[in-house]
């Protein structure tokens, strides 16, 4: 009996203790597959940090879960992307993840993700195709509807016709796509379509074979072919107005400053802009400069919206990742972000604003410049 | 005519680049029969240093030029002192001792550098254009030319004119014959793998001019110097000259004339002289 009334005591003082603390509930894993090594190794650490503040605004934790972050690092190939996924699916019992970021590995790990039905993410568009598999996460946009606004600007500027060159893979043609839709949308003329391999080192003999046109629209994949083509876009003295894609996230201040004078007058699409004046962005990019100590660029704005996406969802299910729960919360959700505004599509392809953008010298730094904004952009398929 | 014309300069700018990298290691393949791998990465290690000094210190591109030189050639001569000369007649250990280096230098020039591409950059009086035919030309391009020239020039004078070239040329035909007649060929070899590495990263801080620097380029430009060498053959710097300048023009006109297939006009080169002179255009028959 003595026994009895000791147990019985221990947990009047017990029990009541551990609520009062707040008794952590089973820690809830979020994976994310990204780029530390290879050819984009040093996007992993930017798309990295946007998670990182996104979950340190919440206190790592949702509806009294403490999140538990396990990053794989994917090696910028398709291959290991769907070892890592498979790892943190099978292994660490993740059911959501966030990344990887290129179409190929898009391609690699969809369907396994969507029979073992885990809620992912891309970290830089997507395909519209993902949107079948309703479980995929398209941010900021599908490859077309990122690049569709420049379609129309290039058309908005007055110019009726235009030759673009085309990184020759699936994403350069999906990125292209869409600035065709938006030229020809409204009765502009593609006069020439040049498609560059990927890596390409010399792009001399392609400027030297340029029709006349009104404008140049190119997309190529990354930091060091966008600074190739338009350093050397200069030297041949090619004159026509030149309009990129992807922008600030190809070509960032630090990579501004050492292309110099060659940047300069460059316009195109940027999917976010740093310096845009928006108080929400203004506080959240003050707050990047503090806990990382340099200005956030798209990609940490791209992982940070996307992980708080995620959260919004989690809290809207009392933090149950079961998937269909998951996932009827996470396509209702609608933020303030330091993009814009930001909503999702039924089939999870975000909907957000596009910007035009210019590089422009401001107050001695080079800077992407807003100059237009096409608000809450929509891949015109999905509305067919 | 003017479209012609730009796209031999073009040609011969990036062929030239192809020729520096692909000299040296197609030497020491020849000479001293090391598949050396990390011979793309020295090229990137001298593009690195050279950016380095030109751009971040702000030094002359000709300072630039040598000290990425001397940091290839230093690296390769210890890759070489400190590891490949103890697999000598062994292709495989060669082959994954070398490929080894370049994983480790690649990730050491990212700890080192960061991981954002460095751009292309040029000595002051070599940026901007000049016309030819009414078109505007970079003037870094024709420096490429020229210096490639130059450099094809000596090296040909080292290799055929020289005693050390002799001594490396014998070394080639018959080593234990060599070595019988007195040669330290061992130090030879040491001093060729120093020169050939140093070629790399003059060729990397040239072809900075053209390609920037980014820690992929290792991979990418061993290819390259692969295709040359097998196109021109190996062991000789008139093969890689050679070899070089014909892949540069060829793929200057596929990518002008037809877009397309600009990815397979190189491989397709290099399959026809494989098929027709498996030796190279100029490589030392056995």
């Amino acid at each position: 009996m003595k026994k009895l009334i000791l147990i019985v005591l221990l947990l009047a003082i017990l029990v009541p203790a551990s609520v009062a603390f707040g008794a952590p509930g089973k820690p809830l894993k979020i994976g994310a597959v990204l780029n530390f090594t290879g050819p984009a190794a040093m996007l992993g650490p930017l798309f990295k940090n946007g998670i990182v503040k996104a979950l340190e605004e919440n206190n790592n934790q949702v509806a009294g879960r403490p999140i538990e972050l396990i990053v794989e690092d994917g090696a910028t190939d398709a291959t290991v992307c769907l070892e890592k996924a498979r790892k943190l699916v099978e292994r660490d019992k993740a059911k959501i993840i966030i990344g990887p970021l290129m179409g190929d590995a898009h391609l690699a790990i969809a369907p396994y993700m969507a029979n073992k039905k885990v809620l992912i993410t891309t970290l830089y568009c997507g395909d519209i195709k993902l949107g079948d598999y309703r479980n995929w996460l398209t941010y900021p946009t599908t490859l077309v509807g990122l690049t569709l606004p420049l379609g129309w600007y290039a058309h908005d500027s007055g110019y009726k016709t235009m030759v673009m060159i085309t990184s020759d893979y699936a994403g350069g043609h999906g990125f292209m796509k869409g600035v065709r839709m938006g030229f020809e949308e409204k009765r502009g003329k593609a006069v020439q379509e040049v498609f560059v391999p990927v890596g390409t080192a010399d792009f001399g003999p392609y400027h030297s074979t340029l029709k006349d046109a009104d404008c140049v629209a190119f997309f190529v994949p990354n930091t060091a072919e966008s600074a190739r083509l338009i350093t050397q876009y200069r030297e041949f003295g090619v004159k026509m107005p030149l309009l990129g894609t992807t922008l600030a996230a190809d070509l960032p201040q630090a990579v501004m400053e050492e292309l110099g004078d060659n940047v300069i007058g460059v316009r195109g699409q940027a999917a976010y802009i740093w310096s845009r004046d928006d108080p929400v962005n203004n506080q959240w990019v003050e707050a990047m400069e503090k806990r990382f100590g340099r200005t956030p660029g798209g990609l940490e704005n791209n992982s940070y919206c996307i992980t708080s996406a995620i959260l919004a969802a989690l809290k809207a299910t009392g933090g149950d990742e079961s998937f269909d729960r998951l996932w009827r919360a996470v396509v209702r959700v609608q933020l303030a972000t330091p993009q814009g505004p930001l909503s999702f599509t039924p089939e999870g392809i975000a909907i957000t604003d596009g910007y035009i953008v210019e590089a422009k010298v401001i107050n001695g730094k080079y800077v992407w410049d807003p100059i237009k904004v096409y608000p809450q952009v929509l891949d015109p398929r999905l509305v067919k | 005519m003017e479209q012609v014309t730009i796209n031999l300069l073009n040609g011969l700018s990036y062929g030239m680049v192809l020729f520096l990298i692909a000299s040296g290691m197609s030497v020491v393949m020849g000479a001293m029969n090391i598949i050396n791998l990390a011979h793309g990465v020295l090229y990137m290690v001298g593009g690195y240093v050279g950016w380095t000094i030109a751009v971040k210190f702000g030094a002359p591109f000709a300072l630039g030029l040598l000290t990425g030189g001397l940091a290839a050639g230093f690296t390769g001569l210890v890759i070489e002192r400190g590891f490949l000369r103890h697999l000598y007649k062994q292709p495989n250990e060669q082959v994954l001792l070398s490929f080894g280096f370049v994983y480790i230098l690649t990730n050491l020039s990212l700890w080192v550098w960061g991981g954002w591409p460095r751009m292309p950059f040029t000595a002051k009086v070599l940026s901007g254009s000049i016309e030819i035919l009414g078109r505007a030309y970079p003037k870094a391009r024709l420096a490429i030319i020229l210096i490639g020239v130059i450099l094809a020039i000596v090296l040909w004078w080292l290799q055929d004119k020289t005693r050390v070239g002799a001594m490396v040329r014998a070394g080639m035909d018959n080593k234990e014959m060599t070595m019988g007649l007195g040669i330290n060929l061992e130090r030879v070899f040491a001093v060729v793998f120093f020169v050939a590495s140093f070629i790399a990263g003059l060729a990397g801080v040239l072809g900075a001019q053209l390609l920037g620097v980014y820690n992929a380029l290792g991979l990418e430009i061993l290819l390259l110097a692969l295709i040359v060498i097998i196109v021109g053959g190996v062991g000789s710097v008139q093969g890689a000259l050679l070899g070089g300048i014909l892949i540069g023009v060829i793929d200057a006109f596929g990518r002008a004339l037809f877009p397309k297939f600009a990815m397979f006009t190189m491989y397709f080169t290099m399959i026809i002289i494989l098929l027709v002179r498996p030796s190279g255009l100029l490589g030392r028959r056995a």
